[in-house]
Formats: C-alpha cells, structure tokens, sequence
C-alpha cells in the first residue's frame, strides 16, 4: 500500500479532518449504498462505490487537495466527509460536504467540519470564492449552506446534467 | 373617499406603513413592469398592477390583516408590506416588495420587522412563515437576517418553494403602537 505523505489534517473543537485512507472504505461503502446518498447520486452499488472512493483519493493526489474525511477526536472511524472538491466538470471549485449516517446529525458537526474546511480552501489555497451544488431536495444541507453564510446564486451554472442549487460563499477575510 | 375599514398605520423610525390608495398606481405599475417583480407575480402591464391594487385592498376587507404600502417620511413610495394569505395556503405569510431604486437601503428589513412585530402583538400571529423561491437570495438573505429559518418546501404552481419560518415575536413590543 502507498501512503501519501504530507497531507494536512485540521482540528476543531469535536473533529479531525484528514485524507481518506484504505480504512475508510467500509464506512464509505456503507454510506454510498444507501439511501443518504440519494442527494449526491446514489445510492450506488459497491463496485460503483469503490470508484467514488477512489476519486476521493485521487483527486487528493491530482489536485493537492479533496475531501477531508470527519472523524470525531479520539476515533479513527469518518463520520463524513467535507471539503474543496473540483472534478473535472464542474464549472468551479466547489466546497462540499456529506454526513454518513444521520446518527451525527443535528448536533452542529457538519457545520464545524464544513466552516475549518472552507477557511483552509480560503486561506491556505488562497480560493476567492467557492460554491456549493445542493440538491433542491436536500433540505438540510441548504440549511447548512445558510448557516455557513452562503446564499444562492441563480446566475452561477450547475456540472452538466445535474439539476441542483447553486449557493456562494463569499471570501472569508484572511486574518494574519 | 375613505375605506368603509380601518387600515392601521404603522411608523417606523423611517418609514410609514399606510393602506394602499388609488395615487399608488403610477408607482406601482413601474415597479410591476420590471423583471425584478418575477417573484411577486410580475412582470404585469398597467392593468395587471391595478388589478394587483384592487387585490391588496380586498386582502384586507377580506381577512382583516394584509400589505401595507410602505412609504418613506419624506413621502416616496418604496414598495409594499405585510402579511398575506392567498388562496390554497395553509397559513398567513409575512411578505415584502421593496420597488427597484429603493433596494439595498434596509427598508425591506426595516418595514418587515415592523409588520411582523405588528402581527405577532396587535394580530397574536406568529410564528410566521414566509415563502421563498430557492434562488431569491435577496429574500433569503433578509429572511436569514431576521432570524427565520428553513422549514421545508411547498410546491406551487410554478415550481418548488421554500418554507422558511420566523422566530415568535415576543412581548413588549406593544407600546410602539400605543
């Protein structure tokens, strides 16, 4: 197994952010073949959950950056996903995020994640805005996007084929 | 002529909140003709906005509650007002249509949070809803800014919209309208 090496890991109060792994895969696999995963394309089976996961991986190692995998502290098992996302296809960087299982949900730590997540895309790879492409559906998450502070931008275009939200964030102020 | 009802007038410190009257109509109608009216059921001729009038009256012969026309202490009229509940909806909603050239002053938040202290204290209404397109983020963003949150979604005719519902109004506000 390769390891890549040098990837940040962000702390927050409750969580770590870190580069998915292979020890991720189970619980990765878990949540693309279910329902949840209806909002972001799924739910897939797990051949096609195993591409997924290795996007996540290799947009790291082609980009520089990706989804940190949420894990709470003192726990190496994610409970989510967050962070700057641009595939090819999408028309910009994107900051995105995903709770695996709704047992963490309603306690703020998609919020927690999501907010250190877009300060490191803002501050340390200099991003001057991102979006967010939300299912109309997904209530919850546009939630959150408003929480964030984000607001739609109905002039902004959806990655091809997909109907969906688009909410701005502005730049958050970069302090010394 | 006089309304054979009462529309309270409500004051804010820049605003005033008064019934609709006929001298509303050349304002309106250049309001109503622009595309910015999208989410208020415009664009619509001369016509349109009489009609619009004539409905914002019978709202409140009606219900007894409805939109206000609002109006700056220097006497220019800035767009409309209040709380509405339009056929085949469950519940009343506070809305606001501030006028292009008007926008981005804080009128529409000043005028919203003043109709909606209104109808939680004079009216006992609350905690209100409003009625949102998705991609208004204009009215999101006040919405947001008043403390409302998002609900849920009701579909409309024209499509998806967002339920969002505003925080009770608490006591103590009544002596502004004493």
């Amino acid at each position: 197994m390769i390891t890549v090496s040098g990837t940040p890991a962000l702390t927050t109060e409750r969580l770590t952010l870190r580069m998915p792994a292979s020890r991720d895969w189970e619980a990765y696999a878990e949540f693309l073949t279910s329902e949840r995963a209806a909002m972001i394309g799924g739910p897939l089976g797990r051949d096609k959950a195993w591409r997924s996961f290795g996007h996540a991986v290799g947009h790291w190692v082609l980009r520089g950056y990706g989804m940190f995998f949420v894990t709470p502290r003192g726990s190496d098992t994610a409970i989510g996903m967050t962070g700057p996302w641009f595939p090819e296809g999408w028309p910009e960087p994107e900051l995105g995020w995903s709770m695996f299982g709704g047992e963490h949900e309603g306690k703020g730590l998609a919020f927690e994640a999501a907010e250190v997540a877009r300060r490191y895309a803002f501050q340390k790879l200099g991003w001057k805005t991102a979006v967010s492409y939300i299912d109309p559906a997904n209530l919850r998450s546009i939630a959150l996007a408003e929480r964030l502070g984000a607001l739609p931008d109905p002039e902004a275009p959806c990655p091809e084929g997909v109907s969906c939200l688009v909410y701005r964030h502005a730049s958050v102020e970069v302090r010394p | 002529m006089s309304l054979p009802f009462a529309i309270p007038t409500v004051t804010t410190a820049r605003l005033i909140l008064r019934e609709p009257r006929e001298s509303d109509l050349d304002v309106m109608e250049r309001a109503f003709r622009s595309e910015s009216s999208r989410y208020v059921g415009g664009p619509l001729n001369r016509r349109g906005s009489w009609r619009s009038l004539l409905a914002t009256i019978g709202h409140w012969a009606l219900r007894g509650y409805g939109l206000w026309s609002v109006e700056t202490k220097a006497g220019a009229l800035v767009g409309r007002v209040g709380v509405i509940r339009h056929d085949g909806r469950d519940e009343p909603e506070l809305g606001w249509h501030i006028y292009e050239g008007h926008e981005g002053l804080g009128y529409a938040h000043e005028a919203a949070l003043a109709a909606r202290d209104y109808a939680g204290t004079v009216w006992g209404m609350g905690p209100l809803a409003c009625i949102i397109a998705p991609e208004n983020a204009r009215s999101i963003a006040l919405a947001l800014r008043m403390g409302a949150q998002l609900e849920g979604v009701i579909s409309d005719e024209d499509g998806p919209l967002h339920l969002y519902r505003h925080p009770a109004v608490e006591d103590g506000g009544m002596e502004a309208y004493a």
